[in-house]
């Protein structure tokens, strides 16, 4: 378990993130609109950003060094675009970040090249080059590449940001798998992401915490305020219009439009689902 | 062992990556060279710290160009930090290799040579390798970095040192030891100094 103890992060008076407290464990996601500061602590968390105040555990023993995590072996982080060396191919650029990580026996290199390859579904392009792959296949070298050292933390920043869909679905997956062995943190705009894949959520905003719990913890924050009412295909324009829509599902050439209420209704029967319980506590802020 | 085989690794790395643009050097160690057999020792010590040390600058800019490939900086960045100091290593002997080549071809036409050249000519290489790592690192951007090395280079040589209130790491005058030449190579190795730090600050801040 990853535990941040009063995280604060500042540049020129400002702070990006202010005394951030979060026990990170499982798959946890990182919700939170752009600028809300939660690529700088997942920079912090991996040690390429450093942090102004405060302490990061891992395992209950801090990890801090001169206001740096010095995490190297445990964690490895993936970036939202991953593009190196695109004039190599995916095992030449393997063979060289495990040279350079350390793993200097040549045949042991090659067997971990091979596993971390088979594991992210890449065998039959080993021998692809980089600036062939599609966008999924070159982030999924840089999972390889962070597997070559295996760390017992991986943290990634949009991993299915502008995939396509059969793609994203093959990477959720793959993270998914992930998770069974490792500690995982995501970060997404894609709400719909974090609840396939997260067991614990973080919401970040102006680099504070709004919420911190599982998903039916998350969920459960919209119950009661979700209203839903019946109209004609006609009348969605005016209803297009209101904020608070946060649902259209089409049952013929009707539409149930679902909305988010401020206040509680007692009348309420509809289940929330997680981008609800999202836009309430973020609504709720605002 | 293990450690020639890496830096054997790296520099085929080096040539699988970079192709024939990291053997440019080598191409112009060769026309040095080829001057240096026919021409004076004045003429070839021109030539030698003109047209061959400045080189490194081009190696290392090469060396760090992958670093700014669109989100390839997170992740290459903690590798090229842990393994700059082999790096420079590596491109060191190889310069040196070569310029030991060079120095005794010229040594072949005079007997001796000031010792202040040879200092002279360390300030270079040690200006030249931190001024194209600063270069890259600050700018961000291969073809800027190139572009400004070879901007520089080029109006050195053709106004002789004459031009822009910029460091003149260059002599055109006679190598004998005397104040103006050792104050130049004192300069050049202060600038050295300086973008020794600025490239390192650069290179390990975060």
């Amino acid at each position: 378990m990853i535990e941040l103890k009063q995280v604060t992060k500042s540049y020129r008076k400002k702070h990006v993130l202010h005394e951030l407290s979060l026990k990170i464990e499982g798959v946890y996601g990182l919700l939170g609109p752009n600028g809300a500061g939660k690529t700088t602590l997942m920079k912090i968390l991996c040690g390429l950003t450093s942090l102004s105040k405060g302490d990061i555990q891992i395992d209950g023993r801090s990890v801090v060094k001169r206001k740096h995590a010095d995490v190297s072996h445990q964690v490895g982080f993936l970036p939202q675009d991953f593009n190196i060396y695109p004039e190599l191919t995916a095992k030449d650029v393997l063979h060289h970040l495990a040279l350079l990580q350390g793993i200097s026996g040549e045949m042991e290199r090659l067997k971990r090249v091979d596993e971390v390859l088979q594991r992210v579904n890449l065998l039959e392009h080993a021998d692809t080059y980089m600036r062939e792959l599609s966008g999924g296949m070159r982030r999924r070298v840089g999972i390889a590449q962070l597997l070559l050292r295996k760390p017992q933390i991986l943290i990634f920043d949009e991993p299915t940001a502008g995939l396509d869909i059969e793609e994203r679905i093959r990477f959720r997956n793959l993270l998914r798998e992930l998770g069974e062995d490792h500690t995982i943190v995501i970060s997404s705009h894609i709400v719909e992401d974090i609840e396939f894949l997260c067991t614990k959520i973080g919401i970040l905003r102006q680099g504070n915490i709004q919420f911190e719990g599982t998903p039916q913890q998350l969920k459960s924050k919209a119950n009661g305020y979700l209203m839903r009412t019946i109209i004609p295909t006609e009348c969605l324009s005016s209803w297009m219009k209101d904020n608070r829509v946060v649902h259209l599902i089409e049952h013929g050439n009707q539409i149930e439009v679902r909305y988010l209420e401020e206040m509680l209704q007692p009348s309420s029967d509809v289940e929330p689902r997680l981008i609800d319980g999202y836009l309430k506590i973020m609504r709720g802020v605002q | 062992m293990n450690m020639l085989f890496m830096i054997k690794h790296l520099f085929l790395f080096d040539w699988k990556l970079h192709k024939s643009a990291i053997l440019l050097p080598v191409f112009m160690f060769f026309i040095v060279f080829a001057h240096i057999v026919t021409a004076s020792t004045l003429s070839s010590l021109h030539v030698l710290q003109t047209a061959f040390l400045p080189w490194i600058a081009w190696t290392i800019i090469h060396h760090l160009h992958p670093l700014f490939s669109e989100g390839a900086r997170d992740t290459l960045l903690p590798y090229y930090r842990k393994w700059f100091f082999i790096d420079s290593i590596r491109y060191t002997a190889i310069f040196l290799s070569m310029y030991i080549v060079l120095i005794a071809m010229i040594l072949r036409h005079s007997d001796t040579l000031s010792p202040i050249v040879f200092i002279h000519h360390v300030s270079l290489f040690l200006f030249f390798l931190f001024f194209g790592m600063t270069l890259i690192l600050l700018m961000k951007n291969f073809e800027y970095a190139l572009s400004i090395l070879l901007m520089y280079s080029l109006i050195e040589i053709v106004t002789k040192g004459q031009f822009m209130p910029w460091p003149h790491v260059f002599q055109f005058e006679s190598f004998e030891f005397d104040p103006l030449y050792v104050s130049k190579v004192g300069l050049t190795f202060i600038f050295s100094i300086f973008f020794m730090s600025t490239g390192l600050f650069q290179m390990y801040r975060r």
